[in-house]
């Protein structure tokens, strides 16, 4: 018998927080959990997935602290729509994505919430865990909701107290680099690394999920975007044939973005922290 | 006469689904907040209308006729119409299953309706979405009433319902991908399974004239891989609030089940870090059996027929001497809910498939898979096997049989017991009313090249 989270549990505050972007609602904490608010997150069906697999997928995930992750309170098993996946986190406003940001976010912030998201697939790596779907929609923007670019540009005055959201991963896929993709959660096709798809996943896998959504924030379009265009089996042929030619992404990150998208391992950077250290070094001195 | 209600599941995902009496109304993230609020309100103006459907979707329509104010949103709507039929109104990129074909506005952007019997499952989904996972019998899953996110929903028979007759029964729902027609899918079943011609459906569609309506038949084509059944949301999003009100208390109620997983305190014994792609590839030898190949420039391990190395993309030269080495996985397997499974090894494909000795033992692995609708799958069903750079559908004598269609085919061949058919790329299996794809991405060896 499966977990469930038990929404009855859980009082639904409020409608749905901007569902376009990312499916969750807001809700307050059982007195169990010393009633505090919580966000409800909700991820892809486990009717593939045997419970005791997701189960101790879910634990290993969930036991990784960072300050780049949600801090996550519970997981389960949503009853009311076939046996979703379930993650509830202690409550943090959630202004967007990396693939919907507030209009006002700047390029620079995107960069850095980009970069708090490498240093999350980094933790998850020591850990010796896959993050396995990273993408746009993936690195969550927490913050209050209606950050003004004006009042952080350039001249923090007295009264300027708006900080720009900052990003955190999101929940991650099941994936386990060698069986990565029959379980819950994988990316769209354009951000799924070609090693992943032949079994042969790692920390590469999820450096390939950064670059692709770094040329998506440079370019404004998904690096493999004709992937998704097409139906899922012609997408996968041609995926695992070779990666189609992509947009060439320009400026002073551009060769961040070619390193990630090597089709070999060897030629992307070494670590998640590689990536976020350049992110950072970009977004101060070029964006 | 007024139906039970049909059953109603949500499908995750962003979106939008509302239910209100027995009209059900979906949009996607696409949409403004101002038309997902206007359909809520006509589902719920519209909810105990005998007509409730046809009535919700004659209001869009006129609007619809003055102009598309937002040609580009999906949405749908489902309900009561004249008769005995539902009422089915399909806007953008949105379309929809009626357990006989796809429905679709083609082109898009465009809209269209039709009158469609109460085909189930019923199945709304975004364009190109991934399928939903086969409906479990008997789960409590159940939207009655209310608003709530979702990429899409099903329809199905009410719980409560006398069981189908031959008569109403249609393509089982493990059909919905529009991959390959199933075995069971044609008047002459080789499982003996319903008859689903044409006539034997209750009602046929009418498409009512309004921009460009008839919807393709996508039966050559496989779902893209937007809005995967996985975690992220793929589809395009749009800055901005949506007014929903999730309303669990309308929910259908289910028992309380064990406590969820704490995620405050747990602590896991801590695994090693992930290798580093410099070394990751010591230690594959012992993992991988031997076959004969050719290596590139950089010693990555190729089919003997590459020309351009599959890991880094280096060109092979032709006349490459060939050497032993650990050969990677031939290929993919894409099953009809959207699962992949990378094909290393051997894999069972049954209700337990992990029952089986080979996977006990370790030299194969499962595809746990339920049956489809009004089929059988057996406890171990079916066996694609792995030998050298090669995969073969492999008949394990259950009942209900195995069937395989070859890349350019349109028919099923059943495989005779414990027959053994290669897969080439492209090729399809079925077993238990359910189909997988397998995709190589090996070429196919010329004349004597060894494949092994």
């Amino acid at each position: 018998m499966p977990s469930q989270v038990q929404l009855r549990d859980y009082e639904v505050t409020g409608p749905a927080l901007d569902q376009r972007v990312l499916p969750s609602l807001p809700a307050r904490q059982p007195a169990r959990l010393g009633g505090g608010d919580a966000t409800i997150w909700l991820l892809g069906p486990l009717a593939r997935t045997p419970w005791e697999l997701a189960r101790a997928r879910l634990e290993a995930i969930g036991a990784v602290r960072s300050d780049y992750l949600p801090s996550w309170l519970e997981a389960g098993t949503a009853e009311w729509a076939q046996r979703q996946v379930v993650w509830v986190s202690a409550a943090d406003a959630i202004v967007g994505t990396l693939a919907s940001p507030p209009a006002d976010m700047k390029l620079t912030d995107k960069l850095r919430a980009l970069a708090a998201a490498a240093r999350a697939a980094h933790a998850l790596h020591e850990h010796g865990l896959l993050h396995g779907a990273i993408c746009p929609q993936s690195v969550v923007l927490l913050g209050r909701a209606g950050t003004q670019a004006e009042a952080f540009g350039g001249s923090v005055g007295a009264g300027a107290s708006a900080q720009p959201p900052r990003g955190v991963l999101g929940p991650a896929s099941l994936a386990d680099g060698k069986q990565p993709v029959a379980h819950v959660g994988y990316p769209p096709l354009g951000y799924l690394d070609p090693q992943l798809l032949r079994g042969e996943g790692g920390r590469w896998s999820d450096i390939w999920g950064l670059g692709a959504t770094l040329h998506q924030l440079l370019t404004g379009s998904a690096p493999f975007g004709q992937l998704e265009a097409v139906p899922v089996v012609q997408g996968l042929a041609q995926l695992l044939a070779a990666p189609p030619p992509r947009p060439e992404a320009t400026g002073p990150l551009v060769g961040l973005v070619n390193a990630c998208l090597s089709l070999d391992p060897l030629d992307r950077p070494p670590t998640a922290r590689d990536v976020a250290e350049q992110l950072e070094e970009g977004a101060a001195r070029w964006y | 006469m007024r139906h039970l209600a049909d059953k109603l599941e949500v499908l995750p995902g962003p979106g939008l689904v509302a239910r209100f009496g027995e009209v059900t109304v979906w949009a996607g993230p696409q949409a403004s907040t101002a038309l997902q609020a206007h359909l809520v309100a006509q589902a719920r103006q519209a909810a105990q209308a005998p007509r409730g459907g046809e009535q919700v979707a004659n209001s869009i329509i006129s609007v619809l006729q003055r102009g598309d104010p937002e040609p580009q949103s999906p949405f749908a709507v489902v309900g009561p119409g004249p008769g005995e039929a539902l009422t089915l109104l399909l806007h953008g990129p949105v379309q929809a299953w009626d357990s006989g074909r796809w429905l679709a506005p083609q082109p898009v952007p465009g809209w269209m309706t039709a009158q469609v019997g109460r085909p189930w499952p019923l199945i709304v989904l975004p364009y190109g979405a991934n399928p939903p996972p086969q409906s479990q019998q008997g789960n409590p899953f159940d939207l009655l009433a209310g608003v709530v996110p979702g990429s899409g929903f099903v329809l199905l028979r009410p719980p409560s319902a006398p069981p189908p007759t031959e008569a109403q029964l249609g393509v089982s729902a493990g059909a919905p991908l529009g991959l390959a027609s199933q075995p069971g899918a044609t008047a002459a079943s080789p499982q003996g399974a319903a008859s689903t011609s044409a006539e034997a459906r209750p009602a046929a569609p009418s498409a009512f004239v309004g921009t460009p309506s008839s919807g393709p038949s996508p039966s050559s084509q496989a779902p893209s891989s937007q809005a995967p059944t996985a975690y992220s949301p793929a589809l395009s999003a749009q800055a901005g609030g949506v007014g929903l009100s999730a309303t669990p208390t309308q929910l259908a109620a289910v028992p309380m089940g064990p406590a969820p997983l704490d995620l405050r305190h747990v602590l896991v014994a801590s695994s090693p870090p992930l290798p580093l792609a410099s070394t990751a590839s010591q230690g594959l030898g012992q993992e991988r059996p031997e076959a004969t190949g050719v290596y590139c420039d950089r010693g990555h391990f190729n089919h003997p027929g590459s020309t351009r190395c599959l890991r880094c993309g280096r060109a092979i030269a032709p006349g490459t001497p060939a050497a032993t080495g650990p050969r990677p996985p031939v290929g993919v397997l894409l099953a009809d809910d959207g699962s992949l499974w990378v094909l290393d090894k051997t894999y069972v494909i049954g209700a337990d498939a992990a029952s089986a000795p080979e996977v006990r033992g370790g030299t194969a692995r499962a595809i746990q898979m339920r049956a489809g609708a009004n089929h059988t799958m057996a406890a171990v069903h079916a066996e694609v096997r792995v030998s050298g750079w090669d995969a073969y559908l492999v008949d394990r004598g259950a009942e209900g049989g195995t069937y395989w269609q070859g890349p350019a085919s349109q028919s099923w061949a059943q495989l005779g017991r414990s027959e053994q058919r290669e897969l080439l790329d492209g090729s399809h299996l079925s077993c238990g009313g359910r189909v997988l794809t397998f995709l190589s991405c090996w070429p196919t060896p010329p004349g004597g090249a060894p494949s092994a």
